[in-house]
């Protein structure tokens, strides 16, 4: 207020002075007066709007030093989604893959053991000498069937064992997409706290709030959602039998 | 026990039903059916004369802890053993379970040997107060 007062005072002088020295001239001498007198405060008003504007291009062209925000909402989050939906889709393929392996290797290996027991049985009475020829010639028919098959099916089974190693794959490919995601997430995070910096918002925020009340979490990941829960089977067991079961 | 007894697995992720189903039929339960979600599961479960329910908790449409208490609700279901298999195992989820009726809880990840536990325990305290 006094720093108005004081240059309100001032602007009154000079204003006052300006007007004697144009009563002193005459005619055109007293306009030139009056105009360098004007040309004066438009420089120092140039001067605040030159100020102005070097400010509000510096604020601009902070925000554009983030214009990396825009280019990381428009393509690399949709992108990222994709290729996170891409890593469900190969795990699930690699899971689907090891189970159709296994779903044709457990017949093959019931049926090997059934039919070495049936056989191990028939040459236990063989040995106790308790077959007659008759018996001896079917079981050796039936040795030599099964042998064949054995043959056979242990190749299946060495095969299914091949595709089940090689569906592990989708450990290498899904490993390298989560590595770029992760990547992805510490740049938009890094790119936030700029955003926020230069806002200069002290934004208060309950984090309780912000991480909502989720009902399903899915599974428990150390230090991420581990709150309240249980550390595996034997703690729910404990739980449970507390209950009462 | 009984290994000819029919067992609904509901779970929405078919690579999860399919190991149920197998380590089921390595126990000598062969007669399993499938559903996705409680939605799918619900109607089979009040037309089919399923002696055991098996469920996930987190599924699109009706979660299983919906389908544990419309299948307690039912009075037709209502004594129909279930055991939840899921990965949410928060203390409070559990409690909200075993509240709701079931007859065991496993979360995922599980073992083979943990789910036949649960299931013989399940059998035999159904045979005990029978």
């Amino acid at each position: 207020m006094h720093d108005i007062a004081t240059r309100v005072a001032t602007k009154k002088s000079e204003l006052k002075s300006l007007l004697a020295m144009m009563d002193e001239v005459e005619g055109v001498e007293a306009l030139n007066l009056l105009d360098e007198f004007v040309k004066g405060h438009e420089a120092s008003l140039f001067q605040e709007i030159g100020k102005l504007t070097r400010q509000l291009h510096d604020s601009l062209s902070s925000f554009r030093v983030d214009g990396r925000i825009v280019d990381l909402a428009e393509n690399e989050i949709p992108n990222a989604k994709e290729r996170l939906k891409y890593v469900i889709a190969t795990t699930e393929q690699a899971a689907q893959k090891v189970i159709n392996a296994i779903e044709h290797c457990v017949p093959i290996s019931v049926g090997l053991h059934e039919a070495s027991i049936i056989l191990l049985e028939k040459w236990t009475k063989f040995t106790r000498r308790e077959m007659d020829v008759a018996e001896f010639r079917l079981m050796s028919q039936e040795i030599e069937v099964f042998l064949g098959a054995a043959t056979d099916d242990s190749d299946r089974l060495h095969r299914s064992l091949n595709e089940m190693l090689m569906a592990q794959d989708y450990q290498d490919l899904t490993g390298q997409v989560l590595k770029q995601v992760i990547e992805l997430v510490a740049d938009v995070e890094a790119n936030l706290v700029n955003l926020i910096k230069i806002t200069g918002e002290k934004v208060a925020v309950d984090r309780k709030r912000l991480i909502k009340e989720q009902q399903n979490t899915g599974p428990r990941i150390a230090g991420v959602n581990d709150d309240g829960r249980m550390n595996g089977q034997d703690d729910v067991d404990d739980l449970l039998s507390s209950l009462g079961f | 026990m009984d290994k000819n007894i029919k067992i609904l697995v509901v779970d929405d992720f078919s690579t999860m039903r399919r190991i149920i189903k197998n380590l089921l039929r390595d126990l000598g339960f062969n007669n399993t059916a499938e559903a996705d979600d409680g939605t799918t599961a619900l109607p089979m479960l009040q037309n089919g004369n399923y002696d055991f329910l098996i469920t996930d908790w987190n599924m699109p449409g009706m979660q299983g802890i919906d389908l544990l208490k419309a299948v307690r609700a039912d009075p037709k279901l209502a004594t129909l053993p279930v055991l939840m298999v899921t990965a949410e195992s928060k203390r409070d989820q559990i409690v909200e379970a075993a509240q709701s009726g079931v007859n065991g809880y496993i979360v995922k990840p599980f073992t083979a040997v943990t789910l036949k536990e649960k299931i013989e325990k399940i059998f035999e305290r159904i045979n005990a107060s029978a």
